[in-house]
């Protein structure tokens, strides 16, 4: 409990000082170094961090396997539960990134007593909604490119385009949004009151949920509440990505609010468990085929000097009853 | 009501106490859920530091003095030589996918048992040494000091881990805890935290070839044990060599399958299977070892034991290597024998002899699993099976631990299993495959000592065997793991009582039905076949 | 509603469910809550055979004693012992958690059985629960002997045939008859 607490007051404190301090003239700070620092280090975190994974070598071959392997002709393979190749190893791993194909697997059995018989019902809500967190996730990360370049690019227009599809109220209701909150929502719920996640969940387990759900959050106030200026806050953007950094007025505390919260979102992300975005790349389980009987896999480090007890020491060892027993030896005693 | 003594008093039951965190909570070592420390002369003799007599249960587990250091520059070092350590360290967002799936969990409810609890106790030590946010927010980012509890912690729960890679299967980053605890293990290893039925066959398999220590030539007695039983029982002699040279195969078994039982049944299987083939095969008695006891300790060890295989086979002049019925055996030819001691350069691709059939999914190791071996038969008809000597028996089939989420070896063993008897059933398909359960007695844990934890560990696969054995009369399950051999009966006649545990080739040998023979009366066990009376003098 | 039968038929699932919270209780903390939810038989069989068990046992003392009664609840008895015997538990603990059906039914009866004046009736209820719990101890100790002989037969058989030739011992039956 002590982490949620943690976690929840880390946020609120971060989204009040944002909220004040742009109010009380402290606009450039909030708008113009920290996102710049905040990027900075992101960047050289993220980099630092995937760099540190790939340099280590990966000593052996361990692929985790979910299904039959490569084997007689007759026997049918599970080409992307046990890939044998790099192509079905590519295809793995997209089923891994994209669709979650790990999380998909937790079944659950389904006793349906009165009908008789046991049923295989599954348990895959933490899979759907994770899903849908990241998804949306992605979207309006997509989405939020409108306010960084001109002229819009179609696919992003489109993106827009079907994700207000529903055009409800004015500005029309992004479906993501609401799916986002739902997402992140349950995952924090679940969390409270998943008896075994609340055993195991720590400070930066809370915190990261906390901070993207009142990311959401403010931007939804922004959107749809507060109906924020959308053209100064672009001159904002376009000033900050062309490096020629400008302040408009008349932007709303709630935009300052926003987007510090997405600065401290990136200035965290490159030493918390987020990193499992470029973590899933590298599982050494998951992206190696398992053919490590018909390709030699190298591990860097493999020490030469290591030597099994040799035949000869043993039978140095044993000669004499290997001779009175009528085993062959090599050297007569 | 107040006068009636509440009855959960009586059993220290208390509702009333707070969840601690479980950081908090200091394991507990009671005779059976831990296994014994390693013995002085065995560290002495595999060059392991701090050799010393101590004990689990007492406070002072006599350290050496500079234990941390050695701790974190061992991790260091870890960290520098395994990607997967550092992702595994980093990477886990703890959603609890994997928490209820280890079979030590669902049996205990310890909750240290949570695979993402038991990476967690390395994983603090890991950010509280060696990342900088946790060192900003302390205990609250879930990391901690490295102290003499942490260690006891590490000794209790990763050797409360079979390695049998279940978790790994659901986590959505392929976190294996399989690894965390082989490494966490080299770890402890270095300060002389280990135990004995690790280091002790080791140490055997490393000197004698097999893990009991048996000398080459009591173990050719044992041997000859079992060729006069499979006289007593088919009137056949069957004569296996030894070290033979210039031998087309060399067959490597665990050494459990030539003294224990039911192994030994399934040993006499080997044996009628390749005198009913004539197959040009050897034995060795200097790599008589499969199964890899190093791979239990640390990487160094598991290369030196598994480096007697090609060594002998390239000594012998073999052309390929076939491998026995064994679990991590196979784990480790399949994921790591290449690796560290190939190429095998001087063995030629794996073909049968008698169908003619080229194995290139064992190309580069040339070795084989016999079970791939004889399903090839099989299929080309070149095996002439009677189901009926195996009359009586519905079989179920237990996935071993390693050769499923190591290897995936699967559709072999059921093709051989259903040729052979008559009747066969899966049990339910979460507790199979891929998701099987665990026996509770790989990696190392496999000893008397630990037989309670172990017992309790195996509730979810006892659990399943119970289900179809009153479901469907299932009274044989059939595996092919030499640990399975041994832990299982113990397993079935705790939670499933009835169900008999075989090996794969005890009943392929019991099947067999060589030309001209004398009919059998008996099985391999020397019991009486079904609709054949006693023996003549009874009557 | 006269009888304490009756009273506990009528309250049968709630005894249930309060003497399965009660059971679970013995687990950690957390584990408890966990299982609480129960479910899928395979997954997590702890709870599921608990909560057959506990049904078993409170659906059985509804009824009047029969011997054939007894002896099917035995067998549910024994499916949770079987589990508490290897769990960590001390005697008591592993065996004892059928006393805690007395809390749970104390506390769910104790005013009808004010009202209605029961406490014979009572009483003998608590004795058939006594007598269920002697033969808990049975089951435990039954459990911790096959656990022992467990034990025995793996040390045995892991080395039989070294046994067989440290010994050079001939089976008997393998030679002419006596």
């Amino acid at each position: 409990m002590a982490g949620l607490m943690t976690a929840l007051l880390a946020v609120v404190a971060l989204a009040a000082v944002a909220a004040l301090g742009a109010g009380a003239g402290m606009s450039e700070v909030f708008g113009i170094a920290v996102p710049y620092v905040a990027v900075a280090i992101f960047v050289a975190g993220f980099i630092k961090k995937v760099v540190g994974w790939a340099s280590t070598p990966q000593p052996f071959s361990i692929a985790t396997t979910g299904g039959q392997q490569y084997s007689l002709p007759w026997v049918k393979q599970a080409k992307f539960d046990n890939p044998s190749t790099p192509g079905q190893t590519f295809i793995r791993m997209a089923l891994e990134v994209l669709c979650f194909r790990s999380l998909f697997r937790n079944t659950k059995l389904d006793n349906r007593v009165a009908e008789g018989r046991v049923a295989y019902g599954s348990d895959k809500s933490l899979w759907l909604f994770a899903l849908m967190f990241h998804y949306c996730f992605l979207v309006v990360f997509i989405r939020h490119f409108r306010f960084f370049l001109e002229p819009v690019p179609m696919i992003i227009t489109g993106v827009e385009f079907v994700d207000s599809i529903l055009q409800i109220g004015v500005p029309t209701l992004y479906l993501t949004d609401v799916f986002l909150v739902v997402g992140v929502t349950f995952l924090l719920a679940r969390r409270l009151w998943d008896p075994k996640l609340s055993y195991i969940s720590l400070a930066n387990d809370y915190f990261p949920l906390f901070l993207i759900l009142a990311i959401a959050l403010s931007g939804i106030y922004m959107r749809y509440v507060a109906k924020v200026d959308v053209i100064a806050i672009k001159q904002l953007a376009i000033g900050l990505v062309s490096f020629k950094p400008y302040i408009p007025p008349n932007i709303d505390w709630s935009f300052y609010m926003h987007f510090f919260l997405v600065c401290v979102l990136w200035a965290y992300f490159p030493f918390s468990k987020l990193m499992h975005l470029g973590g899933v790349f590298l599982s050494p389980t998951r992206n190696l085929p398992n053919n490590t009987r018909m390709e030699r896999y190298i591990n860097p480090w493999n020490d030469p000097s290591i030597k099994p007890h040799t035949y000869e020491e043993y039978e140095d060892d044993f000669r004499e009853k290997m001779i009175e027993a009528g085993l062959p030896v090599d050297k007569e005693a | 009501m107040s006068k009636m003594a509440p009855p959960e008093e009586l059993m220290n039951v208390n509702y009333a106490t707070p969840a601690e965190a479980w950081m908090d909570v200091k394991p507990e070592f009671k005779l059976g859920n831990y296994s014994y420390p390693g013995k002085p002369d065995v560290l002495k003799y595999l060059g392991l530091p701090n050799p010393r007599e101590w004990n689990p249960t007492e406070e002072d587990w006599k350290l050496p003095p500079d234990w941390r250091d050695i701790i974190r520059d061992g991790f260091r070092e870890l960290l520098g030589k395994y990607r997967s350590l550092k992702i595994f360290m980093d990477c886990c967002v703890r959603c609890g996918a994997c928490a209820d799936k280890c079979h030590f969990y669902i049996g205990s409810g310890d909750p240290k048992n949570m695979p993402v609890l038991r990476a967690e106790l390395l994983r603090s030590i890991y950010r509280g040494e060696f990342t900088v946010a946790a060192k900003i927010l302390g205990k609250l980012s879930g990391s901690r000091k490295l102290e003499e509890d942490v260690i006891k912690e590490w000794f209790m729960y990763f050797y409360q881990c079979t390695q049998c890679r279940r978790c790994s299967l659901y986590c959505p980053y392929g976190i294996d805890t399989a690894e965390i605890t082989f490494l966490a293990r080299d770890l402890m290893n270095r300060i002389g935290v280990n135990i004995n039925w690790i280091l002790e066959p080791a140490a055997n398999c490393n000197r004698t070839g097999n893990h009991l220590g048996i000398q080459p030539h009591a173990f050719k007695d044992m041997m000859e044990f079992l060729v006069d039983d499979i006289e007593t029982i088919t009137g056949r002699r069957v004569e296996p060599s030894f070290q033979r040279k210039g031998a087309e195969i060399l067959f490597i078994t665990p050494s459990g399958d030539i003294f224990a039982e039911p192994g030994i049944y399934t040993f006499m299987g080997y044996l009628l299977l390749f005198d009913y083939l004539d197959l040009d095969v050897t034995w060795s008695t200097y790599a008589s070892e499969g199964g890899n006891f190093g791979s239990f300790m640390n990487d160094k060890w598991m290369k030196k034991l598994n480096a007697k295989m090609y060594h002998e086979a390239k000594r012998l002049g073999v052309k390929y290597i076939i491998g026995g019925e064994c679990g991590h055996m196979w784990r480790v030819l399949n994921q790591y024998m290449d690796t560290m001691n190939g190429p095998a350069d001087f063995l030629e691709v794996p073909k049968s002899p008698i169908t003619g059939t080229v194995f290139n999914n064992a190309k580069s190791t040339k070795m084989i699993h016999l079970v791939e071996f004889t399903a090839d038969l099989i299929k080309n008809g070149k095996l002439n099976l009677d189901k009926s000597r195996n009359a009586g028996i519905t079989a179920t089939w237990h996935d071993s631990c390693n050769t499923s989420r190591g290897m995936g070896f699967f559709e072999e063993p059921r093709y051989v299993l259903e040729n052979v008897v008559e009747k066969f059933v899966d049990m339910p398909a979460q507790t199979i495959r891929e998701q099987t359960y665990c026996c509770g007695g790989g990696a190392g844990l496999n000893n008397g000592e630990f037989t309670e934890m172990r017992l309790r560990g195996g509730l979810p696969r006892g659990n399943a065997l119970k289900y179809v054995q009153e479901k469907f009369g299932v009274n044989t399950m059939s595996c092919i793991c030499a640990i399975d051999r041994a832990t299982l009966p113990g397993l079935a006649d705790y939670w499933a009582p009835g169900v008999t545990v075989t090996g794969l080739h005890e009943l392929v040998g019991n099947a067999l039905v060589f030309d001209g023979e004398e009919p059998r009366t008996m099985n391999l066990r020397q019991e009486d076949l079904p609709g054949i009376e006693g023996s003549e003098e009874e009557e | 509603m006269n009888t304490i039968e009756e009273l506990l038929a009528a309250n049968r699932e709630a005894i249930v469910q309060d003497w399965y919270h009660h059971i679970l209780d013995t687990y950690p903390a957390e584990t408890a809550k966990l299982w609480k939810k129960g479910g899928d038989p395979f997954a997590n069989p702890v709870a599921v055979r608990s909560r057959q068990g506990a049904e078993a046992v409170v659906r059985y003392l509804t009824m009047a004693e029969d011997p054939k009664a007894l002896e099917a609840v035995l067998d549910f008895l024994d499916e949770m012992i079987r589990v508490r015997a290897v769990q960590n538990f001390t005697p008591s603990q592993a065996a004892g958690f059928i006393f805690l059906l007395k809390k749970a039914i104390r506390e769910k009866l104790w005013h009808d059985l004010k009202r209605l004046d029961i406490w014979e009736q009572f009483a003998a209820m608590e004795s058939r629960i006594d007598g269920l719990a002697l033969a808990s101890l049975d089951l435990y100790a039954k459990c911790r002997e096959k656990l022992h002989e467990i034990k025995y037969n793996d040390l045995e058989r892991s080395q039989v045939q070294l046994l067989k030739r440290a010994k050079l011992i001939v089976g008997i039956g393998e030679g002419e008859s006596a």
